[in-house]
């Protein structure tokens, strides 16, 4: 009997460890969606500032508003942004890369052209500059990240299925009769899967610090909704009175960011057939 | 005569996974004299390498000798510490393996790693090692051996690296060489020339072989002595003329048996299921950025071949003659560049998509690489009932129980249905693909070198199956391969290419018996065959028949495959011999 995939994993600290953080990441956005101590866009002018206590576990920031409510509420934009980032660029990066190898010929050297021009900018700057053109909004982060990191799934997955395009059960599948289109869907595309698994979860590592980047700059969501990266920009100015307010997203960042990368070690640890004997 | 190896009572264990031990080698006693060519002969498992392993004292770390001696020109090896041991490897004890792909360093130059080991046992000058470098690639017949030590393996094929190797261990004058399947992994024609090759250097040196294989008719033509082992036990000693040629032994008479031999033809003659006119098949290179040209390689050149309906008929030649494009185009996985193949009456150009998708119905392939042939994320009952897909009005249900029908049939019964093809040995794969292809009874399969990745234990088995399956479901095989003992087992008719031209074709029993072109005769003399008596001993032939002159006004066509002799400059001509003999021709220059 082969193990199953988890009992893989619980034997890998770093997957436990990476597993219990994510955990606590989604919960926390979980929470920011359903139930928030406070209000997280309140003003109360009377408590601005004041330090972590039982009213406000976290303190409050130059606007009196609660920062467990904000870290929380925070989690939602931050970690839906990096979601829907990383599925978005990874299910049509693998599309557009599969149909690149596949096919081939003009339409592979057109797409592939516009991808290493895509590639040639850094993608915070790229970002940057999408957000300029299309303006703040919750989905122009989406829209500006998804873009930078498509070049990079687009590339992984052209590059496996050219290497098995050429493998036998391919011819098989056109011997017993199957179009192109169904050979590629059902018989190349599921191979690619495990490089991507581990790609999606970096990307959803990069665009969670992307979007607090942005945030901090100024380009992401728009005040006064919470965000991690807004939140730190804002906390600069008091960080010697009130140094909770930049620790408290920091920390939230930090952990996210730590439980992601790890998990995603521990995938491409599991998926990597040269890793499977250790 | 001196006695250079006896090895005594030898035993060898594995520690298996957990607790425990397994005997792989157990009381196997042998003694090699000088200048003579021991064979040790058995199935993979039978522990015939982990021996040779432990005359080097390479044994991998989860063997360990238990019990027996082995003795070298009169000391015991196993007494040796590493520091003796080291200075006999190489310089005394010479070893040759199967792999002559990764038994080379790729990063260094042939001269480099041949004068390595000279210089390190012997003190030579650099110039005086480099000249006896070159007169050992000379001897195995390198032709530029100036230009050879300069250069790196990638740039030679695996016959010359296998020669290389063999030149650059005997260059040491070991008194004994240890040559674990040295030609497995090689073409018929390459594989007599090393094979010539060592024997003649080794007798010339004065080495003696310890010759590993599990090819019968190899051992009987080249070697001195005979071990055959079983399971890591002794189970018969003797020269091969008494031994196999005249099996007694219970084990080695079933070896022989097993053998490849020709079965009976069916003699009927039926009407041609796929006709092959003058085709040719062109790969065109990828194109550089500059030039627009593209450079074209023939595979296939003006190829004329039928295959009668419920026939076998096996394509042998080396590899790069063409022969596995001949299957690709004939399943339309390659166009062709000019030529016409009909398949049952249908001209392939003048089918609609219609026609295309019931020619798909109709034809199927068993390739030769079992791993790379079923998707990895498809269990083996879906891999198997995908192939009726196509077939119409059959529910999903329906299909995946014909699947699971067709798996028991080929011998992989019950839960396998649900099984992943991680979890099955080459064989089973093997018999997966069989499955696959004949789940929706096609008319006509390509089978193409479906069983040279195996074992020839497994092998045995696979070809009966797909008789088995031939006969029952009356099946028109394309059988390509480029080892002639299975050949002469499974085919009706044979056709020999070369460099993508058909240079003869015709019943098996006339190609193997009486063959014309010197090709076909090449490929033969390359092929040592034990073939059963009528009284029930066996004989080894090792042909040649005569000659046979071309017919009258012609000489055979030569494009390289008769070498010594000038190319041929007119056109090639099959010209028919003998009823359905045909060989390739050219017309005499005056």
């Amino acid at each position: 009997m082969t193990e199953r995939w988890w009992q893989v994993f619980a034997r890998r600290p770093n997957a436990v460890a990476g597993g219990v953080l994510i955990a606590i990441m989604l919960s926390a956005a979980l929470a920011g969606i359903v139930y928030t101590p406070y209000d997280p866009v309140a003003i109360d002018f009377h408590r601005r500032l004041s330090a972590p206590s039982m009213a406000h576990w976290l303190g409050t920031d130059e606007w009196g508003r609660d920062v467990i409510s904000r870290v929380l509420s925070g989690a939602v934009v931050s970690v839906g942004i990096a979601a829907l980032t990383s599925l978005i660029a990874t299910s049509i990066g693998a599309l557009i890369g599969a149909v690149c190898g596949f096919y081939g010929r003009w339409i592979d050297k057109i797409v592939m052209a516009v991808m290493d021009a895509l590639l040639a900018f850094p993608s915070l700057i790229m970002a940057l500059a999408v957000v300029t053109v299309f303006g703040a909004g919750p989905y122009t982060p989406v829209l500006a990240l998804s873009v930078a990191y498509l070049p990079s799934v687009v590339r992984v997955v052209r590059a496996s299925v050219l290497g098995l395009k050429h493998r036998d059960f391919v011819d098989a599948s056109t011997i017993m009769g199957n179009s192109r289109a169904f050979t590629l869907l059902r018989h190349v595309l599921p191979n690619t899967l495990a490089p991507v698994i581990v790609l999606a979860t970096s990307i959803f590592g990069w665009a969670l610090l992307a979007e607090s980047a942005l945030s901090f700059l100024g380009l992401g969501v728009p005040p006064p909704a919470a965000s991690w990266g807004g939140m730190l920009a804002d906390s600069r100015v008091y960080f010697e009175d009130a140094p909770w307010l930049a620790l408290a997203p920091g920390f939230a960042l930090s952990i996210s960011l730590l439980g992601v990368n790890l998990f995603g070690d521990a995938l491409r640890d599991y998926f990597d057939p040269r890793m499977k004997n250790l | 005569m001196s006695r250079v190896l006896t090895i005594e009572k030898l035993s060898i264990d594995i520690r298996a996974g957990g607790a425990g031990t397994r005997r792989v080698v157990n009381d196997v006693s042998l003694s090699i004299d000088s200048g003579r060519i021991a064979a040790l002969v058995g199935e993979s498992g039978s522990g015939k390498t982990l021996i040779g392993r432990s005359v080097m004292r390479l044994l991998p770390p989860v063997a360990a000798l238990v019990g027996g001696d082995i003795v070298f020109n009169g000391a015991s090896l196993t007494k040796l510490d590493e520091t003796q041991m080291r200075s006999l490897r190489g310089r005394q004890i010479g070893a040759v393996f199967q792999e002559p792909m990764v038994s080379l360093n790729p990063a260094l130059t042939i001269g480099f790693q041949m004068m390595e080991a000279m210089r390190l046992h012997e003190r030579v000058s650099q110039a005086e090692a480099r000249r006896r470098c070159m007169t050992m690639l000379e001897k195995v017949r390198i032709v530029d051996p100036e230009e050879a030590l300069r250069a790196h393996p990638r740039q030679f094929s695996g016959g010359m690296r296998q020669r290389i190797m063999l030149a650059s261990v005997l260059a040491m004058r070991p008194r004994l060489l240890i040559a674990d399947e040295p030609t497995t992994a090689l073409d018929a024609l390459i594989r007599k020339e090393i094979m010539d090759l060592m024997v003649a250097l080794t007798r010339e040196i004065g080495t003696s072989v310890l010759l590993i294989s599990h090819d019968l008719a190899m051992v009987a033509q080249y070697s001195d002595d005979v071990t055959v082992l079983r399971q890591g036990e002794t189970v018969e000693q003797g020269s091969p003329a008494g031994m196999l040629l005249r099996p007694t032994h219970e084990y080695t008479r079933a070896l022989m048996d097993a053998l490849p031999a020709r079965a009976p033809t069916n003699g009927v003659v039926r009407a041609p299921l796929v006709e092959i006119n003058d085709l040719c098949v062109d790969f065109h290179r990828k194109r550089g950025l500059l030039s627009r040209r593209a450079a074209a390689k023939r595979a296939v050149d003006k190829a004329s071949l039928s295959i009668f309906d419920g026939e076998v008929l096996a394509v042998v030649g080396e590899s790069g003659s063409g022969k596995t494009t001949i299957g690709r185009t004939l399943l339309r996985l390659c166009d062709s560049s000019s030529g016409s193949i009909r398949f049952d009456g249908q001209d392939f150009n003048g089918m609609d998509a219609d026609a295309v998708a019931r020619f798909r119905t109709r034809t199927q392939m068993v390739f030769q690489d079992p791993f790379s042939s079923l998707d990895p994320r498809m269990t083996l009952g879906a891999a198997v009932a995908e192939g009726l897909r196509h077939v119409a009005g059959l529910e999903h249900g329906e299909r995946l129980r014909r699947a699971a029908e067709i798996l028991e049939e080929v011998g992989l019964p019950g839960a396998y249905v649900e099984r992943y093809p991680h979890e099955l040995s080459g064989g089973q794969r093997q018999r997966v693909c069989i499955a696959r292809a004949v789940v929706a009874r096609p008319r006509f399969i390509v089978a193409d070198e479906p069983v040279s990745a195996l074992d020839v234990t497994i092998q045995r088995q696979v070809l009966k199956l797909l008789t088995q399956l031939q006969e029952k479901y009356g099946f028109t095989y394309l059988f390509i391969s480029h080892d002639l003992g299975v050949v002469e087992q499974m085919a009706d008719r044979v056709a020999v290419m070369f460099r993508g031209r058909v240079l003869e074709v015709g019943p098996r029993n006339t190609i193997f018996d009486s063959p014309l072109h010197p090709y076909t005769m090449r490929l033969l003399e390359a092929t040592p065959r034990l073939v059963r008596r009528a009284d029930g001993a066996f004989e080894l032939h090792t042909f040649p028949t005569r000659r046979q002159p071309a017919p009258a006004g012609h000489g055979y066509f030569n494009n390289g495959c008769i070498p010594g002799a000038p190319e041929s400059v007119g056109a090639p001509l099959m010209i028919e011999v003998a009823a359905g003999h045909s060989v390739c021709c050219a017309r005499a220059e005056r």
